[in-house]
């Protein structure tokens, strides 16, 4: 047995979502479920009625049993391929047709709502919730195909939680999550990339059992297009909502939009008018926000590289900081034109964060320098710092030793790579 | 675990001298523990029958609907087209997961999920298709034996690995 379940995305401890307020729309469902519990009881009563008529022949043809149930009692709450309107398409969201229903998608819809507020507002989750819902039951009727399934009551949560979901993929697609993971001898937290579980989560799972509910025979009593659709409308009203927001791309939460809206300008007209020093400015003090952004950190490492001569030693220091191994292995090839870039003006790298930079890191960096020939004696001089930030370990020295003597080989340029 | 030395002095250039030591690197790190192994193993069993299950049901509704559709392309969808398309795609996704995932990119999604790197046990090196085939024939055809192998050696190896001359290492994380 093993888990694998989304918890936030991977942002610091102060940006996490809260759980109070998605206990709100949890709270509104339950509510909901138990007041109109008679009306779904009397649903089912009506449904085992209508087949007892139906044995018993007193329904002779099929327009008959459609006038039966077209009375259906929940058809007075949600909505079916032949009646439907508006208001009770809204409505549909928060119906449900038994305990098992409810509870499946609470679970979601309480982690939908947490982990969306951590991007937008709570009125902006519950609206896209319920609009989002709502226009994937009503995608879901208009696209079956007209069959048996005429009057069948289209309800439930969980439309709207695809909707939750396609805003949260908006908002951090290209960013990571957070995932608790427990198996017998561990557990604890992975962050992966959010863009792999899309193509998990909506490609291999809903796409392919909606289509096949397209077609006349349904296989289980699942709404899959309501799912799609509801992921689809989530996407577009959360798309929109960035756009009136002007949120920028390389933002991921909600307190780095408010920190760029509000205080960033402020602080940029302290930094003078040089726009070189302004941008970096600006992205330090949004990194010091959310040191995980790598999309930050990537814009970061090609403004220094860009600029290499215009920042101080000090300033590449505490740049640098933010360069971890995680996005090193993401952006290699960032870093390599920043390390080509400080080689270039004799500037020399921080030895506080080559020592806290793995092997593999270097050896990726190095990589991407060796894509052309004129980098050899910038990825020489690398190794060669990292080797000198590394001396107190004796196996990594003698590692990196022999790669030098390598390499020394193929570039006769030592000397006249790590300047001495 | 004893590793053969690698041949250094037959490298041409730095792109080379820089692979070998990212090869010996991966060898220099820890085998991956039984425990991640397993649950790597119903990763990968989850998303293979996700997939194939979808796929399935699809195939199945083509079925249905070319039997009970006037459509003039509908002849499209015979039994045996569809039965074909079945055992195609589903093959091809299984190759695409389990073999060139191997040998492309050093594992299947849930190796990679986890942190681990199916390499060549004496290089270092990523299979080749042809290794990554012949591993996996073994480990179907050993399967639980090379379960209980791997539950009895210290070094955590299964059989099929150790028929292929492959090994699993740890590739993120501490040592």
């Amino acid at each position: 047995m093993i888990l694998l379940v989304p918890t936030s995305p991977e942002v610091p401890r102060f940006h996490r979502p809260t759980w109070s307020v998605s206990w709100i729309v949890a709270i509104l469902l339950i509510f909901c479920y138990v007041q109109f519990y008679p009306i779904v009881q009397a649903d089912q009563d009506y449904i085992d009625r209508f087949q007892e008529l139906k044995e018993d022949g007193h329904l002779k043809d099929s327009a008959a049993e459609a006038r039966y149930l077209s009375q259906r009692p929940l058809l007075s709450l949600s909505i079916s391929p032949k009646s439907w309107s508006v208001e009770r398409a809204l409505f549909s969201n928060f119906i449900h047709g038994g305990a098992l229903h409810l509870i499946l998608n609470l679970i979601g819809v309480i982690a939908g709502v947490r982990i969306c507020t951590t991007f937008i507002p709570f009125l902006c989750t519950l609206s896209i919730f319920i609009i989002g819902g709502s226009l994937g039951l009503l995608s879901s009727i208009w696209i079956t195909t007209a069959g048996g399934g005429d009057w069948v009551p289209h309800l439930g949560a969980s439309a709207g939680l695809f909707a939750l979901m396609g805003t949260y993929y908006v908002y951090n697609f290209r960013f990571r999550t957070s995932y608790f993971f427990w198996f017998p001898s561990k557990h604890g937290h992975i962050s992966l990339k959010t863009s792999w579980f899309f193509f998990l989560d909506v490609i291999l799972l809903e796409l392919l059992l909606s289509t096949a509910q397209l077609l006349p025979s349904s296989f289980d009593g699942v709404d899959h297009i309501a799912h799609v659709g509801g992921f689809v409308a989530g996407c577009v009203l959360a798309l929109s909502l960035r756009a009136i927001q002007r949120w920028p791309s390389m933002l991921q939460t909600r307190g780095e939009f408010l920190y760029w809206t509000t205080f960033l300008g402020e602080k940029l007209k302290s930094s003078g008018f040089d726009p070189v020093q302004a941008t970096f400015v600006g992205w330090m003090e949004l990194l010091k926000i959310n040191f995980f952004n790598d999309q930050l950190k990537s814009k970061l490492a090609r403004h220094l590289a860009n600029h290499s001569a215009s920042f101080s030693d000090e300033q590449i220091k505490a740049a640098m900081r933010f360069f971890g191994p995680t996005f090193i292995r993401l952006f290699p090839a960032d870093m390599a034109s920043l390390i080509q870039a400080l080689n270039q003006n004799g500037q020399s790298l921080p030895p506080d964060w080559l020592k806290r930079i793995p092997y593999d890191n270097i050896i990726r960096i190095a990589q991407s320098l060796a894509t052309s020939k004129e980098n050899e004696g910038t990825i020489l001089s690398l190794v060669l710092s990292y080797q000198r930030a590394h001396q107190s370990n004796k196996k990594l020295s003698q590692r990196l030793e022999v790669l030098i003597k390598q390499m020394e080989k193929i570039t006769p340029n030592r000397l006249q790579a790590s300047g001495e | 675990m004893e590793q053969a030395p690698l041949n250094r002095e037959a490298t041409p250039n730095i792109q080379e001298a820089l692979s070998q030591a990212e090869q010996e690197h991966w060898l220099e790190r820890p085998n991956a523990p039984l425990a991640i192994r397993l649950a790597s193993f119903v990763l990968d069993m989850i998303f293979i029958y996700l997939f194939i299950h979808g796929q399935h049901r699809l195939l199945q509704a083509l079925s249905i609907y070319s039997a009970t559709s006037n459509h003039s392309l509908v002849f499209l969808l015979n039994p045996f087209f569809l039965g074909f398309l079945d055992v195609f795609v589903r093959t091809g996704f299984l190759f695409f997961y389990l073999v060139f995932s191997v040998s492309q990119f050093g594992g299947t999604v849930g190796n990679l999920l986890l942190g681990l790197r199916v390499i060549d046990a004496q290089s270092g090196r990523t299979l080749t298709l042809g290794r990554s085939i012949s591993r996996l024939l073994f480990g179907l055809s050993t399967n639980l034996l090379s379960l209980a192998v791997a539950m009895s050696r210290p070094d955590g190896r299964s059989l099929h690995d150790l028929l292929s001359k492959t090994i699993i290492k740890k590739v993120r994380g501490r040592t």
